[in-house]
């Protein structure tokens, strides 16, 4: 009892201790496992947040302003979105990645990522898809302003996800959400709680005491655990390295497919295009989201469709890489672009081909290309057929006058196989081309490119004939080739010779036809003919004779009586002579001439040709028995003639028998005839010499005309009134008016308005008058700009002496004109410079001795006194003059100018500060300078007194307010711009151009703007001089100034300056020698210490000296410089020959170059008389420093000029 | 006391620079030309000289040239009123050659003073003379 009451007890008890135990073991299990996933929980949000907040870089970055609304948001961009975020989500093995927006208290989705099933159904649209579950998260996010973490569940799962709260530019809250499906981690943990407590349960079966059961459950917790976090933080890691690099090589991907010139797409198995790169749009048209979700067929040309689905199965089907395959595609133009394609398939995860890679090239240009050459090498086949088979001789000779083509006409033509003519020398065919004058006559032919001539060639068989030779110069590769087309011209001479006769007799003066023959009046073989049918018809015998008696035509109809019996007998041809001559000897140009024959007694007649009043010929008719002639007359005449009489009379019978009336009939009707005949003949010729007349009045108007077209002088015709009837080219060209343009306006079109209305009165009086008018006339081009010429008007009369016309030949003088003023102008210049030069020292001292005494005298003198006044106004007239002295001299005086190589942009910049003090707040100063100005060879500080003073005068004419543009640029001027631009040479210059708005000058201000002392400013405010000494400064720089200015409309000045390098003198980008600021000396002089005291004395002085101590060492130092020298200074005594002959020699190479020679021999002019006339300059030993510099400076100054 | 040499050809500018600086208590020596200003410069061992450019028998140039070769330190001015008949400037070359300063002629006494007194390094040899430069005393270019 007790045992069992014991036993119950203490069984009570073990109970109890294992009750507790297991519970204590499986709360402490429970206990970790919370806590495990916590942690586990802690490092999926810091995931979540991170893959959030990567999503502005995922979409447009201005997706957020646009998607508060639907429809705002393409379902193109959407599906884009779909794909971007899908793709991040999967890398991510996150379950989605998505944006809402909450507005008006409503949740909606904006973009997502698709799951799997999802996109199997491809019902992907996300945008404003409503999301109610979520709107609780969403407001607390948007309300905490922070990331928000939840797990919960949807209609998707159960997910742990972070909401991002932001706002757009709007102020609209939207969120960045990411979720991870929490469903299999939840599992993870419950299985991890049960392992535990399965565990525990099992320490308790073994009976391992709490204490040990507690610590080994804890150790394989934590070990657990440790796998667990060891896992996780593995994960993360993988997951960030893959998400860093996928950024990375998504980036440099997309930018190589977005830049790639090829385009970039990927196809599936169905022939779906899903997705194309830009380069579609760019080549194509399309824009890109248009053809994505396509299929590629109708793309493609009908007629490469079925070799594209064959070439589209074998990369589906091999699944290996594809290329070659050429297509045309069609542009959005509608026009067809050829490309070429490869592919490069891929597979899904069951390894089958789901679609491929494809690179498209646009080969258009090379298919173009290739179809060109096609077509040329069709068109080079069929030339050489056309060539082969031209009905023309074609020959190609080479440069020594051998053949190297004939075409087939040319070898039948001239009898050679091709074979025999290849080689043969062109002087075997041609004879006007002997052998050995080929090679003088190709230097000759190569001067013109195509030619047409006559000449003859020769067959092989020797015999001649005449071609016509359309001949080509024609280089082939590198060697030049006649190739010549040649006809037979046979037919067309002989024709041409026959007709050339008839038009000279045709067309020869009448008072010269004396000799003019029935042939060449008319066709004699159609005579014939009109002579031939006249006797058929009439029976009468008919020949043509000249005057003399010979026959022109072949007798007609002739009977055997008079031909063959009569005049066969001595008595019979006599008598027969006799009437004939008898018969001649009648003219009558009234009617015809008939008799009996004073032979057998036979009716003739003849009728006189006649071309005009002379008489060319006879028309004999004849041979006709008049009905009264008995056969008894016809016997009895046949034995006075000794004929035999049976055959005379046979004859007899035969000859037509007529009354003498008929025969006159007859003889009238010839008359007629050939009366028509004749009148039509001189017809001929009157008409063919009126045409010859006409041709040659032609030809003498067309001299004429073509005198007046290409004449430099302009020539206008007006009719009576003045009204243009027709102007010449070259008036065309002064006046910039076409003739189109002129006709039928008033000569007033040129009209200046300069002439006063006394002159114009002048000149129509005096052409009315009848007389020509000449004089200079101002007149304007149809730019505006007016121009002077020289005109000379002349009226043209009728044959009764009215006027029916003008004719004005006008020369356009203003180039001449400016020219002159110009000239004039720099003389004057020239003449006060030297004016000024030559008083300055004595004035100078003189000055010197009044300012200084009356400074002396002032000093001596109480202020305030009469005294002291008087000498101050002296001191201060003094002054004045000493000043102008001084910008006398700055004018006329070449100054000492520091020359550099710089920019004059920076100079100009220099003066801005200066500029503004000078010009005030009045005045805006702009400055337009061109970039890359040429560097130009000038002295800064005289660039800046240019500036200065054109600002001042700027500044003056604009004395209320303006502005001021100070510009440059580089020019380049041809011959002939510089007969536009007065002053101007050809060359490259730097132009400095200031432009104001002010008050502008009269054409007077303009005319003697440089001229010393001229000012427009009262008197003193200005000497006169400023713009005289920038006169002087920039001719000294070898340039020009321009000035374009017109009274109320600003004015504009022009400086120009040579470009550095652009010196003739001097190759163009070598820098000049260091020290030869003003010229480069070759000095000559024996004694060492003289030349090197000379040479000291002119580098001081800014020239750089080359030495030589003899002749010959002056010619080797003047080729070894490349003859580049300014000045030869040499001693007349060397060692070796003399100065002279020095200065001789080289003045051969440059004959410009200046000379200056010196001697100690005091009568240089009687030994070296001809110094001067060879303009040598001299300069007489010893000389001091300062002669010596000046003859130097003057030798070079001279030169300059 | 210092010593002047003044060398000019125009007697008149002699004496009025000589009447000046005397005034403004220098002893002065003059000579016409360039040769004589040169045998007195040995005799007097002049502080400073003052030489015209273009003179007769030997120009300013050389006496420039020539000061600068034998007494190297001696300080000159050279004054010129440019040369007859050809529009060179020499001052430059006076430079050049050694001048201290240069003057185109007319110059200011009170420049000319100003220069003579920076060149012998004294403020003023003779305070009571009243040949003190003031600004605006010389005339502006």
């Amino acid at each position: 009892m007790f045992g069992s009451k014991l036993f119950t007890r203490s069984g009570l008890i073990l109970l109890l201790a294992i009750t507790v135990y297991a519970a204590l073991i499986s709360g402490h299990a429970l206990r970790i496992s919370r806590n495990e996933e916590k942690k586990v929980i802690a490092g999926l949000d810091h995931e979540l947040l991170k893959a959030a907040r990567s999503i502005p870089h995922l979409i447009a970055p201005d997706f957020f302003d646009r998607a508060v609304q639907p429809g705002t948001i393409s379902e193109a961009e959407d599906r884009a979105n779909i794909k971007q975020l899908t793709r991040i989500a999967d890398d991510l093995d996150l379950s989605y990645l998505y944006t809402l927006v909450y507005t008006n208290g409503n949740v909606y989705i904006t973009s997502s990522s698709a799951s799997k099933e999802e996109r199997q159904k491809q019902t992907e649209v996300r945008y404003f898809t409503p999301y109610p579950e979520t709107a609780e998260y969403v407001r607390k996010a948007v309300e905490s302003g922070a990331p928000v973490f939840n797990t919960y569940t949807d209609r998707w799962g159960t997910f742990r996800h972070v909401y991002i709260p932001l706002r757009n530019k709007q102020g609209l809250p939207y969120i960045l959400a990411a979720d991870h499906d929490i469903g299999r981690i939840s599992g993870l943990l419950k299985q991890q709680t049960g392992e535990t407590v399965f565990v525990s349960l099992l320490f308790i079966l073994a009976g391992v005491p709490f204490l040990l059961a507690y610590r080994l459950v804890s150790k394989y917790n934590a070990r657990r655990l440790k796998a667990l976090n060891l896992q996780l933080t593995e994960d993360i890691k993988i997951r960030r390295q893959a998400e860093t690099e996928l950024v990375k090589s998504e980036e440099k991907f997309r930018l190589l497919i977005e830049n790639s010139h090829d385009i970039i797409y990927t196809m599936s198995t169905d022939g779906i295009l899903d997705y194309v790169s830009p380069a579609w749009t760019v080549l194509l048209g399309h824009p890109a989201d248009q053809i994505e979700g396509r299929p590629f067929q109708p793309f493609i040309h009908p007629d490469d469709l079925p070799a594209c689905m064959v070439w589209f199965s074998k990369v589906i089907k091999t699944g290996q890489r594809q290329a070659g395959i050429e297509y045309r595609v069609k542009h959005i133009d509608g026009t067809w672009r050829w490309h070429t394609s490869s592919a490069v398939p891929f597979t899904g995860k069951d390894g089958h081909v789901t679609g491929y890679y494809g690179i498209a090239t646009d080969i258009t240009e090379r298919r173009n290309r290739e179809k060109e050459l096609e077509l040329a090498k069709q068109r080079l086949e069929m030339t050489q057929f056309a060539l082969d088979h031209a009905s023309a001789e074609a020959l190609w000779i080479d440069s020594d006058g051998l053949f190297v083509y004939a075409n087939i006409n040319a070898c039948e033509k001239l009898g050679y196989t091709r074979e025999e003519l290849i080689g043969l020398s062109i002087s075997e065919i041609d004879p006007n081309l002997p052998a050995g004058t080929w090679s003088a006559y190709w230097e000759n032919r190569r001067k013109t490119v195509s030619k047409v001539f006559e000449s003859c060639h020769k067959t092989k068989d020797g015999r001649i004939f005449p071609v016509e030779i359309y001949s080509n110069l024609i280089r082939f590769g590198d060697k030049e080739y006649t190739c010549t087309f040649s006809h037979d011209i046979t037919e067309r001479k002989q024709m041409q010779t026959a007709l050339e006769n008839r038009i000279v007799a045709l067309t020869r003066p009448l008072d010269q036809s004396a000799n003019i023959t029935v042939e060449e009046l008319f066709d004699l073989a159609e005579f014939q003919r009109i002579q031939d049918e006249f006797s058929a018809a009439t029976g009468v015998t008919s020949v043509i004779s000249n005057l003399d008696g010979t026959d022109i035509t072949t007798s007609s109809n002739s009977s055997t009586l008079c031909g063959q019996i009569i005049r066969n007998t001595e008595k019979g041809c006599a008598n027969c002579n006799r009437s004939n001559a008898a018969l001649r000897q009648v003219v009558d140009p009234k009617g015809p001439i008939t008799h009996r024959c004073l032979s057998a007694g036979l009716w003739d007649g003849c009728v006189n040709i006649m071309i005009g009043d002379r008489h060319i010929a006879d028309w004999m008719i004849g041979q006709v028995r008049d009905e009264t002639h008995t056969e008894e007359q016809a016997l009895q005449y046949a034995r006075e003639i000794g004929a035999d009489e049976q055959t005379y009379l046979e004859a007899f019978r035969k000859l037509p028998c007529m009354s003498g009336e008929h025969f006159k009939q007859i003889a009238q009707t010839l008359f007629t005839l050939a009366n028509q005949l004749s009148v039509s003949a001189y017809q001929n010729i009157q008409q063919a010499r009126f045409i010859a007349e006409r041709q040659q009045a032609e030809e003498k108007l067309l001299r004429l005309s073509t005198a007046i077209n290409q004449t430099a002088e302009a020539v206008v015709v007006t009719d009576a009134q003045g009204i243009i009837q027709y102007v010449n080219p070259a008036f065309e060209f002064i006046t910039g008016y076409l003739q189109e343009e002129t006709a039928g306006k008033s000569s007033n079109l040129l009209k200046s308005g300069r002439h006063d209305e006394a002159f114009h009165r002048n000149l129509w009086q005096t052409i009315t008058a009848g007389q020509t008018w000449t004089g200079q006339l101002i007149n304007k081009r149809k730019n505006g700009i007016l121009y002077i010429e020289k005109a000379s008007i002349s009226p043209v009369c009728n044959p009764n002496g009215a006027i029916v016309n003008y004719v004005a030949v006008k020369r356009d003088i203003t180039n001449e004109l400016n020219k002159e003023e110009q000239f004039r102008q720099s003389e004057k210049m020239q003449a006060v410079g030297q004016l000024a030069g030559g008083i300055a020292h004595d004035f100078n001292n003189i000055l010197q001795a009044i300012l200084g005494f009356s400074e002396l005298l002032l000093d001596r003198l109480k202020a305030e006194t009469p005294e002291y006044n008087n000498v101050s106004e002296i001191k201060k007239a003094a002054a004045r003059a000493a000043d102008l002295t001084r910008q006398l001299l700055a004018f006329s005086r070449k100054q000492y100018s520091e020359k550099k190589r710089f920019n004059i942009n920076t100079v100009i910049r220099d003066t801005d500060v200066l500029l503004h003090l000078l010009l005030g707040d009045k005045i805006i100063c702009v400055f337009d300078l061109a970039q890359n100005l040429n560097p130009i060879d000038a002295d800064p500080g005289q660039m800046t007194q240019i500036i200065m003073n054109l600002a001042i005068n700027a500044r003056d004419a604009m004395p209320q307010s303006g502005r001021l543009t100070i510009s440059t640029e580089n020019i380049r001027l041809n011959v002939r711009d510089t007969a536009v631009i007065p002053g101007s040479d050809p060359g490259e210059f730097v132009c400095l151009a200031l432009t104001d708005t002010g008050c502008g000058m009269s054409q007077e201000v303009k005319d003697h703007l440089f001229e010393p002392f001229f000012t427009t400013k009262e008197p003193g405010k200005g000497t006169g001089l400023g713009l005289s000494v920038i006169y002087g400064i920039v001719k000294q720089h070898k340039g020009w100034i321009n000035v374009y200015s017109e009274e109320g409309s600003g004015t504009t000045v022009k400086v120009y300056f040579p470009a550095a390098g652009s010196d003739p003198a001097r190759p163009a980008g070598e820098p000049p020698v260091s020290g030869e600021r003003n010229g480069r000396i070759l000095l000559v002089e024996d004694d060492s210490d003289m030349c090197n005291l000379v040479a000291r004395i002119l580098q001081d002085a800014g020239y750089s000296t080359f030495a030589a101590a003899t002749y010959t060492e002056a010619l080797q130092t003047f080729e070894g410089e490349k003859s580049r020298f300014d000045l030869l200074f040499s001693d007349i005594v060397l060692p070796d020959r003399n100065g002279i002959e020095l200065a001789d020699e080289i003045r051969k190479k440059t004959p410009a170059l200046p000379v200056l020679l010196y001697s100690g021999y005091r009568d240089q002019r009687e030994r070296w008389s001809n110094l001067e006339s060879k303009g040598y300059h001299f300069l007489q030993k010893p000389f001091t420093i300062t002669t010596l510099l000046a003859a130097v400076y003057d030798a070079l100054e001279k030169a300059s000029k | 006391m210092s010593h002047i040499l003044i060398i000019d050809d125009d007697l008149s500018i002699q004496r009025l620079f000589k009447q000046f600086l005397e005034g403004a208590g220098y002893s002065i020596s003059s000579a016409s030309d360039g040769r004589e200003g040169m045998l007195l410069m040995k005799q007097k061992k002049p502080d400073l000289i003052i030489t015209d450019i273009m003179m007769p028998e030997m120009d300013g140039l050389e006496v420039v040239r020539n000061i600068n070769n034998t007494c190297p330190g001696l300080p000159v001015i050279a004054i010129s009123g440019g040369m007859r008949g050809m529009p060179i400037n020499f001052l430059p070359h006076a430079k050049k050659f050694g001048a201290c300063r240069t003057f185109e002629k007319p110059v200011s006494l009170a420049a000319l003073l100003k220069a003579v007194r920076e060149l012998l390094g004294t403020s003023a040899e003779k305070t009571d003379s009243g040949y003190l430069p003031s600004p605006g005393s010389g005339f502006s270019k």
